[in-house]
Parts: structure tokens; sequence; C-alpha cells
């Protein structure tokens, strides 16, 4: 059951036109900037592609919630990894790997529960481009304790929480 | 016309967009005032006049938002099960594309242009209130660059967002071009021919100080930004004239 929801989960990912071009441009803009602060956003658009598009279809698909949010996020994690691996090697930070895989999952969690392509893109990168930087110059402690500082360790604990509130927000509320 | 703006003002989106372009401004000028007042102490500005201007920087993010929403609210697909998109109505009440364009972007220039000449008042007021004498006020042909620069900025994503018709991409590009440091300046370091991208010449309009391989007079850097946005906007209009909708 999991498996087949995965592999059909991958498959759509891997097909959709958007995640592929954002894949693309991400990687060239790692190789171009050499950094990963403004790269970053291209996890954040793979991860709101995969929260916010035919959600009504996965659900026909596969009735049950918790599954479905399951396979998405198995298969955001498979989707991600190459890019974020690419990106941080031409970056030269191969350690930040990892936290731009959970960038694109906690992106997944937002983008489902906004439930709207523009708005949430629009709100992640305004928080990881302009509000956390923001934040930042202002208050440096802040870095440890939001997940938009490329920090391994905040962004795992902002990631499985967002997951877990999405995985039981989708599981209760009308698709 | 009217039909054009009351559609706008029916956004959710565009009502964030105006808030955060009045409000951002005044808001940074308040937050950043301990570095502008430590960079007053060491010398390093170049350019007092400036620092009341240079906040509108961030706040453009609401008329960039303001220009997407216009179009992207017209290819946003309905909720329920028909999947229906806002321009198929548009269209069936006003065929004629071109004359739709126009009243469009005329709708949009309007609301835009009222905001940019708030917040600028705004801003400068909040910095005048911050700072007192140690920040001097702009002339007006500077603020009127600053709002001048403010409607070709949202002239430059609506074009975009027309191309593309999805808010996703013109969103997250210009999001993360407004970003603390902007891509088009990490680019100028690697060719200076970056230098001459709309949102880096067009800020030569209201700023002077600014890091820059060049630095043309405001108004020929208001004269390159609107070629980039007229040459935009020519192409954004043939495509929607020409593509099925």
């Amino acid at each position: 059951m999991i498996t087949a929801a995965v592999r059909a989960e991958t498959g759509r990912l891997l097909t959709l036109p958007a995640v592929w071009l954002t894949a693309a441009v991400t990687l060239v803009a790692a190789g171009l900037l050499r950094e990963l602060d403004h790269t970053q956003a291209g996890l954040l658009v793979l991860g709101t592609l995969a929260g916010t598009t035919e959600v009504r279809t996965t659900l026909l698909a596969v009735p049950r919630r918790g599954t479905a949010a399951t396979a998405r996020a198995v298969a955001v994690t498979l989707a991600a990894t190459p890019v974020s691996a690419g990106a941080a090697l031409l970056a030269d930070r191969a350690g930040a790997a990892a936290y731009l895989v959970m960038t694109a999952l906690l992106a997944t969690g937002v983008s489902s529960l906004i439930r709207h392509p523009a708005a949430s893109a629009g709100l992640l990168t305004g928080w990881y481009m302009i509000a956390g930087p923001v934040l930042r110059a202002l208050v440096p402690a802040s870095a440890g304790w939001l997940p938009d500082a490329l920090r391994t360790g905040p962004a795992l604990v902002w990631t499985i929480a967002v997951l877990a509130v999405a995985a039981v927000v989708l599981s209760r509320r009308d698709a | 016309m009217s039909a054009e703006l009351r559609k706008l003002a029916g956004l959710p989106g565009a009502w964030a967009g105006l808030l955060i372009g009045l409000l951002a401004g005044p808001l940074l000028v308040v937050l950043n005032a301990p570095a502008v007042r430590r960079a007053l102490a060491d010398g390093t500005v170049t350019d007092r006049a400036d620092l009341g201007l240079q906040h509108l920087g961030l706040a453009l993010i609401g008329a960039t938002v303001l220009g997407v929403v216009t179009i992207s609210s017209e290819y946003t697909r309905a909720r329920d099960d028909t999947g229906s998109r806002q321009v198929s109505a548009t269209l069936l009440a006003t065929p004629r594309r071109v004359r739709l364009l126009g009243v469009k972007t005329a709708a949009l220039v309007l609301v835009v242009a009222g905001q940019g000449v708030l917040a600028t008042i705004l801003t400068l007021a909040v910095t005048a209130v911050v700072h007192g004498t140690a920040v001097p006020a702009p002339g007006w042909g500077r603020c009127a660059g600053a709002v001048l620069f403010w409607v070709l900025t949202a002239l430059l994503a609506y074009a975009f967002t027309i191309v593309t018709r999805s808010g996703i991409v013109p969103l997250v590009l210009f999001l993360v071009n407004s970003s603390v440091v902007s891509v088009s300046y990490l680019l100028t370091k690697l060719t200076p021919a970056a230098a001459y991208l709309p949102d880096i010449v067009g800020a030569h309009m209201f700023l002077h100080g600014m890091d820059s391989p060049v630095h043309p007079p405001p108004l020929v850097a208001g004269l390159i930004m609107t070629a980039w946005v007229a040459v935009l906007l020519a192409a954004a209009g043939t495509l929607f004239v020409r593509r099925d909708a």
C-alpha cells in the first residue's frame, strides 16, 4: 500500500514540468552565485509544488490521508535529495545538503496548510529572504531558533513539527 | 476600468500587497535606526539624503505583489470542481484584448502610483521624526524618481506574470531579488553589465551613493528602466493578444 503510494507520488512529482524547471534553475543559481542564502528558494518552490498541486486527484487515488501524507513526504525527500546535494556541492557547502532537503519538506507542510500555491510561495520566500534576515540582523540569537538560517538542528525540529501538523490537518479537514 | 479596479479591490492578495507596501518602509526606518545612527557617526555614508529613501527598497515587495496578483488572479483555478478561471469571464465581458490589457494596466498604475506616493511620504515623515535633521529630506526630483521606480517595478512584475500566467514564478523571483542582498547586486560582482538590470539601474533615479560599477544620471537611469519595462510589456502584450487564453 505505502510503497505503491510512494511510487505514485514520486511519479507524479517527476512528471511535473515545473519541478524539473525549478531543479534546473536552482542548480544554475547555485553554480552562478556559489551560495545558498538565495538558492534555497528553489527548494521552497519544490516543496510548494508538491504540497499544493493536484491534491484532490491524489486523495481520489489514495483516500487514506495518513498514507497520502507519508507518501508525499517520502517522495519530496527522494526528489529534493539530488537537487539539494547538487546545490550544496556547487556552493561549496556539502554539509548543508540535509538542511536543504528539510527546507523542501518544510515548504511542503506549510503550503499544504495554506493550500494556495502563490500565497504559500510568497509567504515562504518572503520569510526566508526578507523577514528572517532582517530579524537576524536585529536579534542575532534568532538564528538558533528559526528554520531559515542554514542550520540543520532548528530546521529539523521545525520540519518535523510542521509535517506532523500538516498530516493531522490533512486527515481532519475537508479537502 | 471601474470593473478592473473593483476586481483588484476584491483580492485579498492585493490588500496584502497594499499594506506591505505602505507599512514596510516606515517600519524599517524605525527598526534600522540604530544601524543608520552608527553609519552616520562613522562617517561612512556618502549621501545622507539617501538614508530616508533607501528604506523604500524592501517596501517595493508591496508593489510587486500588486503587479503579480493583478494577473495571476485571472489564471487561478476556482476551488470548486469546475476548475474555471476568472480570465474566461473577463474575456467574455471584454473580448478586445488590447483594450482589456490597456485598462488593466491603467488600473494597476493608478493604484500603485497612489501607493508609491503615500509610501514615500510616510517613510520620509517617519525618517524625519526618528532622525530629525541628521538625515536631510531629499529633493522633489528624487522623490518623484522613487515613485516612478515604484510604478515601474510593479509593471515589471505585471508584465512578467502575463508571460508566466502563474503567480509563483514572478513572486519568488522578485522576492528573492528584494532580499537583503539582492541577486542583481551579486551579479554585478560577476559582470559589470548586470548593473544595467532594471532594478539596479532604476535605483539611480533616487539613490546617489549606491555601490555600483556605473553611475548614470537619474534621467538616463529612468529612461533605461522605462525601456526595459516597455520592451517587456510589449512582449507580454503580444503574447496575451496572440495566445489562447
